[in-house]
């Protein structure tokens, strides 16, 4: 992979996104959150594989660099489940030894459905809750424990749901065996999936942190009372202050996060970079409405599809509360004496 | 997007950094096991200790980057934020060195003199010499180019006169960088501005104390009337005085002292609550945890950017502003989640802990730039003004 490659992915990206995902573009996809012109696309180009090892035959991407493309996505709204069909799912098949696909895939891991030795294999039975991209999904790559499964769409039934921004989020009804030649062994554990998820959807609320953002600047300029910009005010000047702060501390601990799981174990820096975004999020959009008036309480005005994003994903893959509980256990657990080396720690690298 | 100067590289700390880290943690632990000192919040402020400072000295660990000539260690910048960190969390008394290590020396070393550079940094950096800074002024507080303190021309140097306010430690300290008026106040009103390097003890100096909210004495009212300052005492060039000073402040605003404060008491809360907290407990913790190491990766950053030479004004100001409201929001929320009685003289370490960061949280959004004037350096940087 050569800086040129990266590059080219990126500034490509840009400007697809920047094409495609144009603000009517973006609400007519708003029922689902999946824009079918745009998916073919990204196809085209190639973006399904950049999460898959070059001898697995696609683009080998490193971690920081995967976050840097779902940074653009979030940026744009993109009505397309980058994170789930090639960040996830393509990367649990290269992990299982398993060629990429093409199309739309979900992913999913079994987590606490029921799991059963059966005569002809393994017989699983339960309800994976909200997951996405499935509903325009070809097939659904099923992480159980230490093995993956390639589901076809006629195997599981959905129940449709969705989140804040109207992305699709169905349950997934499952009832069937799978034979043993379906299950392909692989050394990812539901762990590093959760994890993993938590920092791809971290990586997107940068980009939709930047574009709330950059709105929010755009419109302070643009909007004028009391014979003034908005943007003259001290008063909102002092706003959007702290909304770039949030900005660059979600970006910040998203980029470390990523920069210390591209080398081993992340646990922690994951679980700063989910709660760092949630919070952002929470705090950003409030300023970022605030500064756009009732305009930006409209479905016309495209602040919204910012906005419900983030609404939206600070509540996926584990919101801060679990996070942040989970993380505060595992320092709490260390003693008192153990909480200043482990904040050093993180990121460190010995001689 | 990209807002200029906030874009913050990820930083990684070299791997000698952390044989140092380990090195001043043992002697962090050895001060402690023989008794020298009591951690505290905000002991940047508060602990001031010459002895300890020589100790330190003795390691090393003062005027680090300073460059060999000068009898400094000429070590990164990254190697000192190493030491500052650890010895912020361990609340140890480093106030007698910390403006000086911080500022003076940096400025002397950009602006001054050979024989100042010769004079000022082996003793700056033997601990032999405290330094003070004087900025502010009963009637200048944020808007700093509205100093009234003035220069005059006199034969061989200059007359200064006026009164400087809020000066951490003068009484202790040996020197102090004073800005002033050497021309009248003009169309612009940044320029005719100066720095002097003034001792303490000259004539014509009288030092007032300004207690704080704990009742300790760390600040004070300097009068000056008609004090001498030879022209060898004269820092960098007369009427740069708002450039020399204003090119600091990446280094004042940046570093882990703005946002480690009040880090001894959510250590403390760790160890009331023990290992096993109850939920809630432990999502605070978490919650915390995850701002202090959010705020350390942003604050390495601007360390590693300083480094390498850049000017990271901006981007160090946006991290005060999280850092020095993150001081706060610890109190805030340990006060909730367990029992207290704070009081300076509570016989429980963490009522102490809380009534010492309690009482000195005001400071932390005011000192070395008010968080809304900080928004305000954000914002032009957002093209905002």
């Amino acid at each position: 992979m050569s800086d040129d490659t990266r590059q080219m992915l990126l500034d490509t990206l840009e400007r697809v996104l920047a094409d495609h995902c144009t603000a009517d573009r973006v609400q007519a996809a708003d029922a689902g959150g999946f824009d079918a012109a745009l998916w073919q696309v990204l196809e085209e180009l190639g973006y399904p594989l950049v999460a898959v090892p070059e001898e697995h035959g696609g683009i080998g991407l490193v971690l920081p660099d995967q976050c840097a493309l779902l940074r653009l996505a979030g940026r744009h709204c993109a009505p397309a489940p980058l994170a789930e069909s090639a960040l996830l799912a393509n990367w649990l098949l290269a992990g299982a030894g398993l060629e990429p696909m093409q199309g739309v895939l979900a992913a999913a891991s079994a987590g606490e459905m029921s799991v059963s030795k059966a005569a002809s294999g393994l017989r699983i039975q339960g309800m994976l809750a909200r997951v996405g991209a499935v509903r325009h999904a070809a097939a659904l790559v099923l992480l159980l424990d230490g093995q993956v499964a390639v589901l076809m769409p006629g195997e599981y039934t959905l129940e449709a749901g969705d989140n804040l921004a109207g992305e699709a989020r169905d349950d997934v009804l499952l009832d069937l065996t799978l034979t043993a030649d379906r299950l392909h062994a692989t050394d990812v554990t539901a762990d590093a999936f959760n994890n993993r998820a938590a920092l791809l959807r971290a990586a997107l609320m940068t980009g939709a942190l930047e574009r709330a953002l950059q709105q929010s600047l755009d419109y302070s300029r643009e909007r004028k009372q009391f014979g003034r910009a908005l943007a003259a005010f001290q008063a909102i000047q002092q706003q959007l202050a702290i909304l770039a702060a949030e900005v660059v501390a979600t970006t910040s601990a998203v980029d470390h996060a990523a920069a210390v799981a591209e080398r081993g174990p992340a646990l922690d820096e994951i679980a700063v970079a989910k709660i760092r975004a949630g919070k952002a999020a929470g705090i950003a959009c409030r300023i970022a409405h605030q500064v756009h008036g009732a305009m930006g309480f409209t479905q016309e005005y495209s602040l919204q599809h910012a906005t419900r994003r983030l609404w939206a994903w600070r509540d996926e893959a584990g919101g801060e509360a679990l996070w942040a509980r989970r993380f505060g256990q595992r320092l709490a657990a260390g003693g008192a004496h153990a909480l200043w080396p482990a904040t050093t720690a993180s990121g460190a690298v010995a001689d | 997007m990209s807002i200029p100067g906030i874009q913050l590289e990820p930083a990684q700390l070299p791997p000698e950094c952390e044989l140092l880290r380990a090195k001043v943690r043992a002697f962090i632990a050895d001060e402690l096991a023989a008794g020298r000192f009591t951690p505290h919040c905000d002991a940047w402020l508060g602990g001031f200790d010459p002895q300890f400072s020589r100790r330190l000295a003795a390691k090393g660990w003062l005027g680090m980057t300073l460059p060999r000539e000068y009898g400094g260690h000429a070590r990164t910048a990254l190697e000192r934020y190493v030491v500052n960190e650890e010895l912020l969390a361990a609340g140890a008394p480093v106030a007698a060195h910390w403006v000086g290590d911080r500022q003076t020396g940096p400025s002397l070393l950009r602006y001054g003199t050979d024989e100042q550079k010769n004079h000022f940094l082996p003793k700056l950096v033997a601990g032999e010499v405290f330094f003070a800074i004087g900025m502010s002024e009963p009637g200048s507080g944020s808007d700093l180019a509205s100093v009234r303190t003035r220069g005059e021309r006199v034969d061989g140097g200059w007359e200064v006169t006026g009164t400087k306010l809020w000066t951490s430690n003068a009484h202790r300290a040996d020197w102090f960088f004073v800005l002033c008026r050497t021309e009248p106040l003009g169309e612009n009103r940044h320029a005719g501005l100066s720095q002097f390097i003034i001792d303490l003890k000259s004539p014509g100096i009288n030092i007032r104390p300004v207690p704080i909210l704990t009742g300790a004495h760390h600040f004070n009212e300097v009068v000056m009337d008609r004090v001498f300052v030879p022209d060898s005492r004269v820092l960098g060039q007369i009427g740069q005085g708002w450039h020399q000073v204003t090119s600091e402040l990446a280094f004042e605003r940046s570093g882990p002292e703005r946002f480690m404060s009040t880090f001894p008491l959510l250590q403390e809360l760790l160890r009331v609550v023990g290992t096993d907290p109850d939920p809630h407990t432990a999502q605070a913790i978490g919650e915390l945890a995850a701002e202090l190491w959010s705020l350390r990766r942003m604050s390495l950053s601007v360390a590693a950017a300083l480094q390498r030479g850049e000017a990271p004004d901006v981007a160090a100001a946006l991290v005060k502003d999280l850092g020095t409201r993150f001081e706060s929001e610890v109190f805030e929320r340990v006060r909730l989640l367990v029992e207290t009685a704070p009081s300076l003289h509570a016989r429980r370490r963490l009522d102490q802990l809380l009534a010492q960061a309690i009482l000195h949280s005001p400071g932390f959004t005011l000192r070395g730039g008010t968080n809304e004037i900080l928004r305000g350096v954000v914002a032009r940087a957002l093209g905002l003004r």
